[in-house]
């Protein structure tokens, strides 16, 4: 009997304790070291990297070796053999791709950051979660777009585009604009495809023609 | 029994040690009061940060206007296209995250008292703090500017407010083929490349509404990079409507007509951007020196001239690291919000200070925008810029219709950010 209330009362401590270290930490809710990183990069990529648009993309939701590698690439645009020696000495970083891409403002933004402080940020924006944003569209062009998707993007921009399996970038849902920089970027090879997808790329336009571009874009804004 | 009793004390005896403890740190952030005295992007990013990282820290934020108008962007109501509604935000969303919002003007402050440390409203109210956050701005009233009247004050159209309206009703009853004059001040002012928006945005509504007027720029500045940028644009979209003198600075006006020490320029509208000094309010409290802005430490932005005095945004002495512009004074902000959470409760777990990266977005017509940028960090107990950059002289058109499109993105997060999240 004795022990027995001994137990519990032990328990009630114990659970008691929990609770007091529980309160403790959330009523003074230190915000993270990756977090605080972050908050710099929030008045133009939105709230935990939610943007509210219409042209600067959401980062939140994608994948950490995404985030480094977009991070790399603005940071050494002028010198991507560099940012490749750098991963090189990374092995838990060889997934990280790095290629070439078109900054208008990224580059400035990324050459101040360390390699430690650029993995710390694409952890926190990776934790993120991707909020769709509603986007006008039209549905018959979106229609189409789902075709074009299912036929040419989807096998490894998976699930309609809402995958980020094997670091790809997400798709469904984010802005319009931004999409089509990016594909504008692709097609003129200011940005750089891999060479899978320059093929289906390829295959898409010669086939379907330029329009298809713009029915794939009007397909990742319809999604919700 | 009597050993879980004893046991019972014990482990209680244990309990209350480690509450008696942790006690100090909670009471001490929970009665901590911050008042901050103006509600623009530094007040109230620094309201909300605040009470993000410690919602028990007790915040009042004292702004004399009921909603917030910003000056970033006005320039797009001379385009003709945007009206004030898009730069018009609420206070309500700081109110729920539970800062304690005051609709009143601060007349006065009290540190002669060592215990009680006190701010008066206008209103006749005596607001007790631990920490006082002073972020109202910018005075760019018209006596910065000899002969320049209360007129001058509503061309001006520098600071938050509505005063937008009246020059574009100016500006769209110039008189066929007029001419308007657009000084530049010579000398720190806030939102310095907003100047060179401001002419843009003239040359974007006259020429689709009075084609055959022209806007002046008598810049008081001499022609840097920064200008170069500017007048390569102005050449390749308004040829005939944009002309520009360089180091010119204005020193007197006289009704429609300013001088400058080697010209005199008269308009048939003057827009008079008038030099500028740190706020009445922090003139006034003793916050400022020689300089006309508010010298800080720079590890806390706290006033050197009195303690427990914090100054951010425009106000700030800048030592030419920091520009006056909303994203700095958001980024100081959340500076501040950092260091003095960790301040006041008592936190022994020192956070490296977050960045600060200043972006700003020069929209010349609807399809054309440059920027410049600057990050800053704080190494060895100062802030320094660590990497810089502006929008090149000879960037694609593609590049130039993208900024037009991420400065309103900028906009649209940054103020979603402060008043809407």
């Amino acid at each position: 009997m004795n022990n027995t209330v001994k137990t519990l009362l032990e328990k009630l401590i114990q659970l008691s304790l929990v609770l007091y270290f529980v309160f403790i930490s959330t009523s003074h809710a230190a915000p993270s070291k990756s977090e605080i990183l972050a908050w710099s990069c929030f008045s133009c990529h939105g709230v935990n990297g939610a943007s509210q648009g219409p042209a600067t993309p959401v980062i939140a939701g994608l994948s950490e070796n995404y985030l480094i590698g977009a991070m790399l690439s603005y940071k050494y645009v002028d010198d991507l053999d560099k940012a490749v020696d750098i991963l090189d000495e990374q092995p838990e970083l060889e997934d990280v791709r790095v290629k070439k891409r078109f900054s208008a403002i990224m580059k400035r933004v990324a050459a101040a950051y360390s390699l430690e402080e650029i993995r710390e940020l694409a952890y926190f924006f990776s934790q993120q979660e991707f909020i769709i944003p509603d986007q006008a569209f039209n549905a018959a062009s979106a229609k189409k777009g789902k075709k074009l998707h299912k036929k040419y993007c989807e096998k490894c921009h998976e699930d309609w585009g809402t995958s980020t399996e094997d670091d790809v970038g997400l798709l469904a849902g984010q802005w319009n604009a931004y999409l089509s920089y990016t594909l504008e970027d692709f097609i003129s090879g200011d940005r750089e495809m891999i060479k899978k997808m320059k093929k289906k790329m390829k295959k898409m336009l010669d086939k379907k023609g330029d329009e298809s571009i713009s029915h794939l874009i009007h397909f990742y804004a319809s999604q919700r | 029994m009597k050993t879980s009793r004893r046991e019972f004390l014990k482990q209680s005896a244990k309990l209350s040690a480690l509450g008696l403890l942790a006690l100090p740190r909670i009471s001490f952030a929970s009665s901590a009061k911050v008042v901050i005295v103006g509600g623009g992007v530094a007040g109230c990013t620094l309201a909300r940060y605040l009470k993000q990282i410690n919602n028990s820290v007790d915040v009042t934020l004292v702004e004399k206007n009921p909603k917030y108008v910003s000056a970033f962007m006005n320039n797009q109501v001379l385009t003709g296209e945007w009206s004030t509604e898009k730069l018009t935000f609420t206070y309500e969303n700081l109110a729920k995250l539970g800062v304690k919002i005051i609709q009143d003007a601060v007349s006065d402050l009290d540190v002669n008292q060592k215990t009680v440390k006190t701010v008066k409203t206008a209103a006749g109210k005596n607001l007790n703090y631990d920490k006082l956050i002073l972020t109202t701005g910018i005075d760019a009233s018209h006596q910065q500017l000899e002969g320049a009247d209360e007129d001058t004050l509503h061309h001006n159209a520098w600071s938050t407010g509505t005063h937008i309206n009246a020059l574009f009703k100016k500006v769209q009853a110039l008189k066929a083929g007029g001419e308007i004059v657009l000084t530049i001040p010579r000398g720190e002012i806030s939102g310095l490349t907003a100047a060179y928006e401001r002419a843009s945005s003239l040359a974007t509504f006259l020429k689709k509404h009075n084609p055959k007027a022209s806007v002046l720029v008598v810049d008081g500045n001499k022609k840097t990079d920064l200008q170069n940028i500017f007048i390569q644009a102005w050449n390749e979209l308004y040829p005939d409507i944009i002309k520009y003198h360089g180091d010119q600075n204005v020193i007197k006006q006289s009704k429609n007509t300013v001088s400058t020490k080697d010209n005199d320029y008269s308009a048939d509208l003057l827009n008079v951007i008038s030099p500028q000094r740190a706020s009445k309010l922090a003139h006034s409290m003793g916050l400022v020196d020689e300089s006309g802005w508010c010298p800080v430490n720079p590890a806390n932005f706290e006033s050197t001239k009195i303690a427990n005095v914090h100054v951010i945004g425009d106000s700030m002495k800048s030592s030419k690291v920091f520009r006056k512009n909303a994203q700095t004074a958001n980024g100081q902000a959340k500076v501040l919000a950092l260091s003095l959470s960790q301040e006041l409760s008592n936190s022994k777990k020192e956070f490296a200070l977050p960045p600060i990266i200043d972006t700003e977005y020069v929209i010349l017509s609807p399809n054309y925008a440059v920027s410049s940028s600057r990050l800053l960090r704080f190494n060895d107990n100062t802030w320094q810029v660590v990497s810089q950059g502006m929008s090149a002289l000879n960037a694609p058109v593609k590049q130039r219709q993208r900024e037009v499109q991420y400065a309103y993105s900028w906009f649209n997060n940054i103020t979603h950010e402060i008043f809407e999240s």
